[in-house]
């Protein structure tokens, strides 16, 4: 018993000792944020993807991604926007499954609260979403643009719901 | 026995006890931990000192030795490097097993017993939460001065030397200040005395009057604020309920079959095949005149009875004391078997009927707290690196899970630092589920409103991953930016700056966490949202205000006055609560004012001073 106490004592002794210039606790390095954003984003590009905020799924073929019905994008605001405004421009495509069952399909965007009128496409294949963004819109360094589909696809046994096949979105100077 | 044998003897327990609880001496913190951790903060001379030693916390228990003492020495000299609590509270648990095996040897002459008795106890799945968790040293502490107690007392039985019942005074006492279930210790002894040293029972009786003052002391100390965790249910089918709970928990094998979701006949054949072992084998002993298993079931249900109560409180190690008896009777069992060569496999199909499922949900629960509180170390340790190359900005966690939020958030870590200024984002609240009995989410979360000007003033925001925190400061801020404007804070938390944008007239710099008002001040909040919600005011009143005389605190609700409170020593800090008018529900914002019929005036300072308020809140 006395030789199990001394033990103990001299192991805490030990460890304090050694101890005594700790910090209070260890650091964990966070990940911080890329030092800048971009204004067009390809999606199917991995380093692009903090940008991607909600609403798209996995890149598919090293090209392009599936959208939610409500998907969201942060892009930096373009040189001097804040003074000349700016165009969106979304790339995306409508697969002939998705307009054979849908028939057709609206896009619509917010950018910093901003309703920007919608569009309907009737047709599959490659399409322009392409909206001007007034300069009172685009004040801040970065914008977030949200984007909404009326209809979309449900695959079964998948659990998705398939809107858009985006390819790339950004705001170009005007 | 050779001296190898003798070592493998003693070593043995000891290596099986390390072998299964390994993850214990990984394990970091979690919950209750990080309230001990931060009491020595607490601590600036000799007076708060005794206060943080010796006043009762914590539903009003008082554990020196195993939570204040402990937690404060170790933190001065570890910080929040966890391995030496852990090695310590091990070492401290490999003499509960050398002790168990030591009075068991005695109390059944058999070196089987002797052996089996620890071992089958260290098995025993309650014995994970006291391993893995540092709060539940006590358990392992309190348990050392019972058996070093008992102990001494069999050996002053054995001796007739006085020396042994006085150390044995010593050591009963001292178990106060490890965990408030000492208290039992006179009754057992007592039963022991009855039943196999009649001689001496008178002895034990001067020890239940040091339990009565304790019991009385106690009371005292205890809040007479109903909790819902601690309350007791005296009913006889309570009682019963929860000691049939906690036998089948002992017996282990019924978690392991619910954990395989086996049929629930395997588990309960198995809980009687092993009940009717145990009892019978009482049963059998007592009409042969060996009253032993009698002591020994008696331990169990004397260390147990004062938890029985607290039905909604059922805790694994509540058991860690009462399974001292079932190990000692089980041991003893196996000892007597053991004379008897064709008894011999059937003790040992038995015991590892036992054995083995409860060593399999050891190890099990062991990884689950180790991964818990693994999540609670990363969180911690991420806002420290966030802290320290962010110095003064305050945080913002995203993505946090119930999980995380009540094993580590909710202990507030974040104090022990002296960070008062991380909080979770709106949008975890919906992550959270509340548990109305342990205490409220909101004071945890800064609302959106609040949010957005936390931000405007440099606040950052990280996102909770796998097993990093993600800065999301960016991102988050441009989406809260395109979102409408967020409703009014329902809680508002005037011992911080974001909250100014809903203060009106009347109220003075933020102070280290509370605010001074003016005699008249102003704060807006939101409607309620349905009918019979409350406007909650938290405050203080000082010393030099009460003392001369009551101070009257009239409040308007948009404009309708509400009953003027009357403040005094008595009620200094104030929580005042009124019924919201059903007019005003729906309503984005609606003021809140109230008017005192008096100013302090401090001659050093040149404001006219109110009350000192900590919040208004919309509950």
């Amino acid at each position: 018993m006395r030789h199990a106490l001394l033990s103990v004592v001299v192991g805490l002794s030990t460890l304090a000792g050694g101890c005594k210039s700790i910090d209070m606790v260890e650091l964990q390095p966070t990940i911080e944020e890329a030092p800048a954003l971009a204004s067009a984003v390809r999606v199917s590009d991995p380093a692009q993807s903090n940008q991607l905020v909600s609403g798209f799924y996995e890149i598919q073929a090293g090209a392009w991604r599936w959208t939610a019905p409500q998907f969201q994008v942060l892009l930096a605001a373009p040189r001097a926007a804040a003074t000349r405004g700016a165009q969106l421009v979304f790339e995306f495509s409508l697969p002939d499954p998705s307009i054979a069952s849908l028939k057709s399909v609206t896009v619509g965007a917010t950018i910093n609260r901003l309703q920007l009128p919608p569009e309907t496409y009737t047709t599959s294949g490659l399409h322009e979403y392409r909206r001007d963004i007034p300069a009172s819109a685009l004040g801040a360094p970065e914008v977030s643009v949200a984007f909404s589909v009326d209809k979309f696809l449900t695959p079964p046994n998948d659990g998705r719901n398939l809107a858009l096949v985006a390819t790339a979105i950004a705001l170009e100077p005007k | 026995m050779i001296r190898a044998t003798r070592g493998a003897y003693w070593l043995a327990p000891i290596a099986l006890c390390l072998a299964l609880y390994w993850f214990g001496l990984k394990t970091w913190f979690e919950q209750d931990d990080f309230a001990w951790l931060n009491l020595r903060n607490h601590v600036v001379d000799f007076h708060s000192f005794l206060w943080a030693m010796f006043s009762p916390l914590a539903q009003g228990t008082v554990r020196p030795w195993s939570e204040r003492g402990f937690f404060m020495l170790f933190s001065s000299l570890f910080h929040l490097h966890a391995l030496p609590y852990h090695v310590f509270v091990f070492f401290n648990q490999f003499v509960n097993i050398a002790l168990l095996g030591m009075v068991t040897l005695r109390l059944t002459k058999s070196e089987i017993a002797g052996f089996a008795a620890p071992v089958l106890w260290i098995c025993n799945l309650v014995m994970v939460t006291p391993m893995a968790w540092v709060s539940a040293y006590n358990e392992i502490q309190c348990a050392t001065f019972l058996l070093l107690s008992f102990y001494l007392f069999l050996r002053y039985t054995e001796t007739g030397r006085k020396g042994f019942y006085w150390a044995q005074w010593v050591t009963f006492l001292l178990g106060f200040g490890a965990n408030e279930i000492n208290v039992v210790y006179p009754a057992l002894v007592a039963l022991y005395a009855i039943l196999l040293a009649r001689r001496y029972w008178l002895s034990t009786l001067p020890m239940f009057v040091a339990s009565a003052g304790y019991v009385l002391l106690h009371g005292l100390s205890v809040s007479s604020e109903a909790s819902f965790y601690y309350d007791m249910d005296f009913r006889a089918r309570s009682l019963i309920r929860t000691l049939q709970y906690y036998w089948r928990l002992m017996l282990a094998f019924s978690t392991y079959a619910d954990s395989r979701q086996w049929h629930r006949w395997t588990a309960n054949l198995a809980v009687i095949v092993l009940t009717l072992t145990l009892l019978g084998f009482g049963a059998w002993q007592a009409r042969r005149r060996r009253f032993l298993p009698l002591f020994c079931l008696g331990w169990f249900g004397i260390a147990l009875a004062p938890l029985l109560p607290l039905h909604n409180h059922l805790t694994d190690y509540y058991l860690f004391i009462p399974t001292l008896g079932i190990a000692m009777l089980a041991g003893n069992a196996i000892g007597t078997a053991w004379r008897t060569p064709w008894v011999r496999p059937a003790a040992i199909g038995l015991a590892l009927l036992y054995a083995v499922p409860s060593g399999l949900i050891v190890h099990r629960n062991m990884k689950v707290l180790f991964e818990r509180m693994d999540r609670a170390r990363l969180l911690v340790e991420s806002v420290a690196y966030a802290k320290h190359i962010h110095p003064g900005k305050l945080i913002l966690l995203d993505n946090v899970d119930d999980e995380l939020f009540w094993s580590t958030i909710y202990g507030s870590p974040f104090h022990i630092f002296g960070w008062n200024d991380v909080f979770l984002t709106p949008e975890c609240a919906p992550l959270i589920k509340p548990d109305p009995h342990l205490g409220r989410v909101d004071p945890y979360v800064l609302p959106a409103s609040a949010a957005a000007q936390a931000l405007d003033q440099g606040a950052l925001v990280y996102a909770v991953e796998n097993r990093k925190l993600r800065n999301i400061t960016r991102t988050y801020t441009a989406v809260l930016r395109s979102k409408p404007a967020p409703p009014l804070a329902s809680l508002v938390q005037l011992g911080t700056p974001y909250f100014d944008s809903q203060l009106g007239d009347g109220w003075y710099q933020v102070e280290t966490g509370y605010r001074w008002s003016s005699g008249h001040a102003i704060v807006y909040l939101p409607g309620p949202t349905a009918p019979g919600q409350k406007l909650s005011v938290h405050g203080l009143a000082t010393e030099q205000e009460t003392k001369l005389g009551p101070l009257h605190f009239a409040l308007t609700i948009d404009g309708h006055p509400q009953p003027v409170h009357e403040i005094t020593a008595k009620n200094a800090d104030f929580t005042f609560e009124y019924v919201l008018p059903a007019d005003l529900i729906g309503r984005r914002k609606i003021e809140v004012a109230f008017t005192l019929d008096r100013v302090l005036r401090i001659p050093t300072d040149t404001r006219d001073l109110g009350l000192v308020f900590g919040e208004f809140g919309v509950q």
